[in-house]
């Protein structure tokens, strides 16, 4: 363990908003070209504010790129956040670039307004052959006026190593809302006032890393401790949520809110006895009974949680609907006409598949997790909304951040990000922990399991099974740390 | 990638004099609404400071420190106490703000903020950092000491500790015979031919099981619209009634006690649709029997009798009248109706007082429905010594047509308010009893002018011929004969709305015949006499108005006219 001194935070909101900004201002200049001559005064106005809006981010960013790697945009090492709201943008950007084999555009900080409509009218134009489409690019955008901005072809394949910044801060981020969740479910469970405060803090972290890199703090919900099940089981589900939230097209705020439900999914496991939660063996029917009152005790405590300026009303729902299945049936029973929120069936879907995943007290043997999607996915009577669960699955994967798999080379390999590239979503990027003979590597080795062996033309290695990690003795976590 | 904080051809002073126009604004944005022109100025001034100082620089970097702000190694806006700006920032952990172009246009927003967070106690839920969080600024960066991580101790990088793994044990769990799921063994490279391999399956490779397609996505777009729009306080609500069915007294308990806390919040906050749904489950529950008992139950009723009592009305009243809370009809209604009859002085005398006309039309609607369920004691309010409850009783009996209230609408007539009186008449109007005709014979005599306007107006509405003679005999009164014009008028229609034919004679020898030495009554008698014959409107009295037709008195020839054209239109 090391004592860490507070770091400092640097806040992304306005490097997003101005991302943002410059990809509707690249649409809206685009599709102008594309309607009206360069004369037009619509076009005229559209470059006007595409120019301004570079300006702005190359003032204090320097030299920016638009890179698109698999899904997702990223603009210098950020990547940008979509909703609903926005999402068509990004796929206008993606569709030119991909038409002419270009990986990312760079914006020099001198650019000048007039090499904007020459640059865009190229990238309008129909590409060449698809093989030599970036180099009849290049060669065009050589002969024309533009000189401060340059294009690069697109990667090969996906940056497959994690950042270790990232990961640092993903498990600071972790490990503080690990902290954060212990001292609110326990003030709770004494009746002692709860520091909101720092609850705040602690999602919007989760909401800020989310945003930021995903997949590294998705690799933290392997972290699990089974002494701490009930805070880390807390944690793992606001993480779980907020990355389904934003797959789902939730802004910032609602993310927030989201995340702020999940984290007090289970609030009302603090008003059971604690010899109850913590049991070492199966339940009979009346402890069960009484387990099943912790939704009603969730809504009941969060009424009775000092010092919140607002009721937490969608966080009251989700506490007392995550175990309602969509035919209503599930727990607790319904009296009146109910429907339940969005954001419940969000948390249900991520509360199931990491207590599923989970050792716990009463659950010796933890589910594989594409067991637990299948189970989701393919059998009604579990009661998940399937639109949710295929959001789910399409956000981690077939082989979530930290399945164990066995690859056709008999290497023992840990699933660390899904593939970004959505046709490859059976190919996902390993860490390969041992070697075909079964002895450990020293230095596990990060593969993208898409990456093709030129010889034969097929992957070089492909999943043949997953796996238990307890039946080889493998800590998950310990490889994210 | 920092900014680029190129300082350009700034000073000191440039900054200080920055800084003094921030606090100033801040300032400005504690004392005065955000429409006075006094903010305004301070706020102008401040957008034009920013957008000036980007004409000499592309971004302001400020360290922040406990007593001022550092640019550039200097302290600039100095301040040992702790009021200061930089304190502000300083105390809840931030350590560097950037201000960008564009900051000018997040001005008032970023004055918001800083104004929230001072008003914040240590115990609010909000510092600066979750603040600026929250508002999520474009052209304003800051840094911040991470305060969860003070005292956290992060486990370091694990060296995992594996041991060699014979072949053998991976060769039977891909064949399965560990746990019994096997399907043969597993030859390296096989999986994708068959259709399933120790777990990987065919169908792995079908991304479209895992991708949302167009279809899908519109379907969560229609999710997150519904998922807004959906009232969350009624879902809650809903949950909270749901188990306070079931038979747990101490939850029970628990529950009433949140519903008890909630009523005046949704009061407070104009929310009566959620109040309403709250009195309206209690009502409902109380009227099963079993479901709440003993102390819960009485609970349950104080709650329903304390929202009726007049202190919870006053203030209910008071909110709306002021404006404070601004339901519509509707809501004010389903509100409303589930009120204790100890309600209704309150609200049928705010009937009365309000002076906001439309409040006063949503205010009758709603009192009506409370009232409809409890008729009784709308007849017990006509009692009341306060005049503006009486009155507001009364013309709330009238609109129900309460025929029991009539013995008591008839004694109001005695009461020397007119304001009473005149309610009192219109009721009776509508309630139409025997009594309530009486009594509105009775009121043609009244003593104020209104009064017998509305009594006449009410008898001639009625059709109550056997009025008749009552009319005939005031109408040949002095006093009637010497007052004015549109008493005369309202009664001559009103005996004329009677419709009886032996008022014709009467009426024609008023507008046609000669009295003593051939003299005729005056114009406006004559007048008053044609305006009731066109009201009976039968062939006699279309006779009596057209022998008329050429008078030479210009005020009979009109009144004729009109009679005619009235009785030739729509009755």
């Amino acid at each position: 363990m090391s004592r860490t001194a507070p770091p400092l935070v640097e806040n992304q909101a306005a490097l997003q908003n101005l991302g943002r900004a410059l990809l509707t201002a690249l649409h809206a200049a685009g599709r102008a070209l594309k309607l009206y001559p360069i004369e037009n005064a619509a076009v005229q106005h559209a470059i006007d504010e595409l120019h301004r809006v570079a300006r702005r981010l190359t003032e204090y960013e320097g030299e920016i790129e638009l890179r698109l790697v698999g899904d997702f945009l990223f603009l210098n090492d950020a990547r940008l956040r979509l909703d609903l709201n926005n999402y068509l943008v990004l796929s206008f950007f993606a569709g030119l670039l991909s038409r002419h084999g270009i990986g990312a555009i760079v914006i020099e900080p001198a650019v000048n307004r007039n090499e904007w409509p020459p640059f865009l009218s190229l990238l309008l134009r129909e590409a060449g052959e698809p093989d030599n489409a970036f180099a009849r690019f290049q060669e065009r955008l050589a002969a024309s006026p533009v000189t401060h901005i340059r294009v690069a072809p697109g990667r090969e394949k996906a940056t497959v190593e994690l950042d270790e910044e990232k990961r640092q801060a993903a498990k600071r981020t972790y490990f503080q809302s690990v902290q954060v969740a212990r001292e609110v479910l326990s003030d709770i469970r004494l009746g002692k006032a709860v520091n909101l405060r720092r609850v705040k803090r602690a999602v919007q972290s989760i909401v800020d890393q989310v945003l930021a890199d995903e997949t590294s703090i998705l690799g933290m919900t392997t972290l699990r401790d089974f002494d701490e099940y009930t805070f880390t089981h807390c944690v793992n589900v606001c993480i779980f949520s907020v990355v389904l939230g934003q797959k789902l097209g939730l802004n910032r705020s609602q993310l927030y809110e989201l995340g702020l439900a999940a984290l007090f999914h289970d609030v009302g496991k603090m008003r059971i006895d604690p010899r109850l939660i913590n049991k070492p063996a199966a339940l009979t029917e009346a402890e069960w009974k009484e387990m099943e009152q912790h939704p009603t005790e969730g809504l009941l405590a969060l009424f009775s949680m000092q010092g919140m300026a607002e009721v937490p009303y969608r966080a009251m729902l989700v506490a007392y609907e995550h175990h309602m299945k969509t035919n209503l049936t599930g727990y607790p029973e319904n009296r009146r006409p109910r429907e339940p929120t969005l954001f419940s069936r969000i948390v249900a879907v991520a509360d199931g598949f990491d207590a599923a995943t989970s050792r716990r007290s009463y659950q010796a043997l933890p589910w594989r997790p594409e067991e637990v999607f299948r189970e989701m996915r393919d059998n009604p009577a579990r009661g998940y909304d399937p639109l949710v669960v295929k959001a789910f699955m399409s956000v981690t994967g077939i082989y979530p951040v930290g399945t164990l798999v066995i690859l056709d080379t008999y290497e023992l390999a840990i699933v660390t990000a899904p593939n970004p590239d959505p046709r490859r979503i059976h190919q996902p990027i390993v860490k390969i922990i041992t070697d075909p003979m079964g002895l450990p590597v020293a230095n596990p080795v990060v593969a993208d399991l898409s990456e093709l062996d030129p010889v034969t033309g097929r992957p070089r290695r492909t999943i043949i099974k997953t796996t238990d990690p307890e039946r080889y003795g493998i800590r998950v976590g310990d490889y994210f740390l | 990638m920092g900014p680029a904080t190129s300082a350009g051809d700034l000073s000191p002073g440039d900054v200080e004099e920055l800084l003094s126009t921030l606090a100033k604004g801040l300032r400005a944005h504690q004392l005065y609404e955000t429409n006075n022109p006094m903010y305004q100025r301070f706020v102008t001034a401040l957008r034009g400071a920013f957008a000036a100082l980007w004409e000499r620089t592309s971004a302001l970097e400020l360290g922040v420190e406990e007593h001022g702000f550092r640019w550039r190694g200097h302290l600039l806006a100095p301040s040992e106490t702790r009021d200061g700006l930089a304190f502000l920032f300083y105390k809840d952990g931030i350590r560097y703000l950037t201000f960008l172009p564009g900051f000018e246009d997040e001005v008032d927003r970023f004055l918001d903020v800083v104004r929230q967070a001072r008003l914040a106690g240590p115990e609010d839920e909000d510092d600066l950092v979750t603040l600026l969080w929250e508002r999520e600024f474009t052209a304003l960066r800051y840094s911040y000491v991470d305060i969860l991580a003070e005292g956290l101790e992060l486990p370091g990088p694990a060296a995992p500790k594996l041991e060699p793994i014979p072949i053998d044990r991976i060769s039977l769990d891909l064949a399965g015979l560990e746990t019994g799921e096997g399907l043969g063994t597993a030859t390296a490279g096989s999986a994708i031919e068959q259709d399933v391999v120790a777990g990987i399956r065919r169908e792995d490779f079908e991304e479209t099981l895992y991708f949302l397609d167009g279809a899908e996505l519109e379907a969560i777009r229609a999710e997150l619209e519904k998922e807004w729009a959906r009232d969350v306080k009624a879902d809650v609500l809903a949950a909270l009634f749901d188990r306070l069915e079931d038979p747990i007294p101490a939850r029970q308990s628990e529950i009433l006690g949140i519903l008890h806390q909630l009523l005046p919040t949704f009061l407070s906050r104009g929310d009566l649709r959620s109040a309403a749904i709250i009195v309206r489950e209690l009502d409902e529950l109380l009227t099963r029997e079993g479901v709440l008992a003993g102390e819960q139950r009485a609970e349950a009723e104080r709650l329903l009798e304390r929202l009726s009592e007049p202190e919870a009305m006053d203030q209910l009243l008071r909110a709306l009248e002021e404006g404070a809370i601004d339901p519509n009809a509707e809501e004010l209604s389903r509100f409303f109706v589930h009120l204790r009859p100890a309600a209704l002085p309150f609200l049928v005398r705010a009937t009365e007082s309000t002076r906001v006309a439309d409040l006063r039309a949503r205010l009758e609607s709603a009192v009506d429905r409370l009232g409809a369920e409890h008729g009784a004691e709308v007849v017990r309010l006509l009692d009341s010594p306060d005049p503006l409850t009486a009155q507001g009783a009364a013309r709330l009996a009238g609109r129900l047509r309460l025929v029991d209230a009539a013995p008591r609408l008839a004694a109001l007539l005695g009461r020397p308010e007119a304001s009473v009186r005149l309610a009192a008449v219109e009721a009776l109007v509508a309630v139409r009893s025997s009594t309530a005709i009486e009594a509105l014979q009775s009121a043609l005599t009244d003593s104020d002018r209104e009064v017998r306007i509305a009594a006449a107006r009410g008898l001639g509405a009625l059709r109550y011929q056997p009025a008749r003679t009552r009319f005939e005999e005031i109408m040949e009164t002095k006093r009637f004969l010497d007052g004015d014009l549109t008493e005369k008028v309202a009664f001559f229609e009103a005996y004329g709305s009677l419709g009886a034919p032996e008022s014709v004679p009467v009426l024609d020898k008023l507008l046609n015949g000669r009295g003593f030495l051939g003299r005729r009554p005056s114009s406006e008698l004559r007048a008053c006499a044609a305006l009731a014959l066109g009201k009976i409107g039968t062939p006699a009295a279309r006779a009596a108005l057209e022998r008329a037709v050429g008078e030479a008195d210009p005020v009979v020839r009109s009144a004729v006219a009109r009679a005619l054209r009235q009785e030739a239109g729509p009755t």
